[in-house]
């Protein structure tokens, strides 16, 4: 490659650059800047080097916060996982021409916005809601029935929220793999299931892996579900960080929360992209 | 001079070749640019306030431009706005916030609204971005507003009320804590007191459909109450023991809801709720009859919790002309009236307590006793400094 052809292709990366830079590593760089600033009147950072936000975020108080946070992501990540992969098993084994069809359908959904699904299974489950209404019709419901502001229905948005994700990381695993390999297991005398466990779930073990991680990661820094959907007693990690930024009006100590989850974020990826290299031989991929 | 790397490669001359962005170069580029940029960004907003224009001269009430408005969503009677752009003829721009927070970091931000509505409870974080009213241009000021309320009782504090009440502009809509319930559920009377969130028959009858407010201050307040201490006290102990009234009370709520109550009214899942009077009365009068006669209120006379919202004016007003034009505007008595009917709240004025009185006669929960409104032991107060750390952190340590 010339000098001067180089060079043009190095400067087309510059537009790209410039925007991660801006828009994603300086507002990174900010928060982890005011995580260690006070706050003025409004709330505002009066930047220096403080390490009181991070002594609070460190209180007893804060822990069930983050396993409950750990333990709602990861019960939806498995439910997801557990709905999630046999529909994409089945779109791509058995969908035929209308797989993409089938795909897109199950990504929907998401055609919608985000807070306006969150509404839709607030008039479901309200208690005048729909389901709520045909429960109490079929004598299995009553008025103090509650199907709103507890565990399963925090579970249940974070799930719906994040199936398709999965779905979607699952058929382009399913997709990838060589069907003949299935098809080998069976010649060697293998049951379905023995089939299906030794050779369909080792070479789809990336979609796996990744469609895991993604709806682990999106539902751990969730926030909107369990404030329409959740109770009191459901509290995550993202509602804590939300609450010092648009109720207490505390951006530093928001800040230093936004960190500690970044940084356990980062953790959570690290142990995935070590745990899928040694299964699967290849560095996690998210995409 | 533009760097190159150089190469030898084995029995060839040196070549040149342009610079290869690796990943490590990237990243410290960007980090160094970053923290650059982060670095004068901090500097920037750490002076902002400092910056902030000085005024030398109140505005005058002319028109010098259209209007931009921030407010709550359904806070001015549409009725009010039209025939201030009839009279002006200028337009109204209404910009709607959700909570105070956010209103008071886009003001402190320096967005160029003219006209805002603020909590009297935040008024000390926020008046250092606001400007001083030129209450002489207020044609209705002196014989509207109530003498109390010239200086309003806001603060608890007699000198930071004479510090912030220049820039005070309309007193708008004040209203007390009180307790809604249902009938069908809880019966047709309840002890006016916040002890009945405690009491073992209505928060068993009320379990899982008892809503209190995820603004913090009041809650608390609320729970201090209870406990029989100052509203705004700044003891570590007692709001320690606030915060363990409301976590034992957690098991029995349904949740944390907005100072707006009227969803959870309007959908018949509060049962038992805190609420102001005037999202009550507006649930209550655009309820069908059977479901109004199942619906009641009582604000709470043994432990009074006022708040009160006034109108200011930003530092950054564009068009500060128009602003005075439209407090007095909002000042004139049959306005202060069709404010007063459209929200149900008293606001601290002639008319408005005439307009309200009359309401009032007709709902009879909305009645609040004479010289309740001024004393100021009744005020939510101002949290700062340590204070506000304080209330924070207690309020973190419910709801985590």
């Amino acid at each position: 490659m010339s000098r001067s052809s180089s060079r043009f292709w190095s400067l087309l990366t510059v537009p790209g650059i410039a925007w991660l830079a801006v828009f994603y590593v300086v507002p990174l760089v900010l928060v982890a800047v005011s995580s260690f600033a006070t706050a003025n009147s409004v709330g505002f950072p009066v930047y220096g080097l403080h390490s009181a936000n991070y002594r609070l975020a460190f209180q007893p108080e804060f822990l069930p916060v983050l396993l409950r946070t750990l333990g709602f992501a990861g019960l939806a990540t498995a439910l997801c996982l557990l709905v999630g992969y046999p529909t994409a098993y089945v779109i791509s084994r058995y969908g035929g021409r209308f797989r993409m069809l089938l795909v897109l359908g199950a990504l929907a959904p998401w055609l919608v916005d985000y807070l306006i699904r969150i509404y839709a299974w607030l008039q479901l489950l309200g208690t005048q809601g729909l389901v709520a209404d045909t429960l109490r019709s079929l004598g299995m419901a009553n008025d103090n029935t509650q199907l709103l502001n507890n565990t399963p229905s925090v579970i249940l948005g974070l799930m719906y929220n994040y199936l398709p994700l999965m779905i979607v990381l699952c058929y382009v695993a399913v997709e990838q793999m060589d069907h003949r390999l299935v098809e080998a297991g069976k010649d060697l005398y293998g049951s379905s299931a023995r089939v299906f466990l030794s050779v369909t779930v080792p070479n789809t073990l990336s979609g796996i892996i990744s469609g895991s991680a993604v709806v682990f990661l999106l539902s751990f820094g969730d926030w909107a579900t369990v404030y329409f959907l959740g109770g009191p007693n459901q509290f995550m990690i993202g509602n804590l960080v939300e609450q010092q930024f648009n109720t207490a009006g505390s951006l530093p100590f928001g800040a230093a929360l936004t960190v500690l989850l970044l940084i356990i974020v980062g953790l959570v990826i690290a142990i995935v992209s070590y745990v899928a290299r040694r299964l699967t031989g290849t560095a996690l991929k998210l995409t | 001079m533009r760097e190159t790397s150089e190469r030898r490669i084995e029995g060839q001359s040196i070549e040149h070749v342009p610079p290869r962005l690796s990943r490590r170069r990237f990243l410290v580029s960007a980090g160094a640019l970053a923290g650059a940029a982060a670095l004068v960004r901090s500097g920037l907003a750490s002076a902002a306030p400092k910056a902030s224009r000085a005024l030398s001269t109140l505005p005058k009430a002319k028109v010098d431009g259209d209007l931009n408005v921030f407010t709550w969503e359904t806070y001015i009677p549409p009725s009010v706005i039209k025939s201030f752009e009839k009279e002006y003829h200028v337009k109204v721009k209404q910009t709607y916030f959700t909570n105070l927070t956010s209103m008071i970091a886009k003001i402190a931000s320096g967005l160029p609204y003219d006209a805002t509505v603020v909590g009297s409870m935040k008024l000390l974080r926020l008046y250092p971005y606001l400007q001083p009213i030129n209450h002489g241009a207020l044609k209705y000021w002196d014989s509207q507003v109530l003498p109390a309320f010239k200086v309003p009782p806001y603060t608890g504090d007699a000198k930071l009320n004479e510090k912030i009440a220049p820039y005070l502009a309309v007193p708008y809509a004040a209203d007390g804590v009180g307790i809604s319930w249902f009938t069908t559920h809880l019966g047709q009377s309840l002890p006016n007191t916040f002890h009945v969130f405690w009491e073992d028959s209505s928060k068993s009858k009320a379990k899982g459909h008892i809503y209190l407010w995820t603004t913090s201050q009041f809650t608390l307040a609320m729970a201090l109450a209870k406990l029989g201490y100052s509203i705004n006290s700044a003891e570590p102990k007692e709001l320690s023991e606030a915060a363990q009234a409301l976590l034992t009370l957690k098991p029995y709520i349904a949740g944390f809801t907005g100072t707006d109550v009227s969803d959870v009214l309007a959908n018949g899942d509060g049962w038992l709720d805190m609420a102001y009077s005037g999202n009550f009365y507006v649930t209550y009068t655009t309820s069908s009859a059977a479901v109004a006669n199942t619906m009641r209120f009582e604000r709470c006379k043994t432990s009074l919790i006022y708040g009160d919202t006034t109108w200011v004016m930003p530092k950054a007003a564009a068009h500060p002309g128009t602003a005075t034009l439209f407090f007095d505007w909002l000042l004139r008595p049959d306005n202060i009236k069709a404010c007063v009917d459209f929200m149900g709240y008293v606001t601290a004025t002639k008319a408005g307590v005439e307009a309200f009185t009359a309401i009032s006669n007709k709902y009879p929960f909305l009645k609040i006793k004479t010289g309740e409104l001024e004393n100021p032991k009744n005020w939510i107060g101002n949290l700062t400094g340590d204070n506000l750390q304080l209330w924070n952190e207690t309020w973190t340590k419910v709801t985590a």
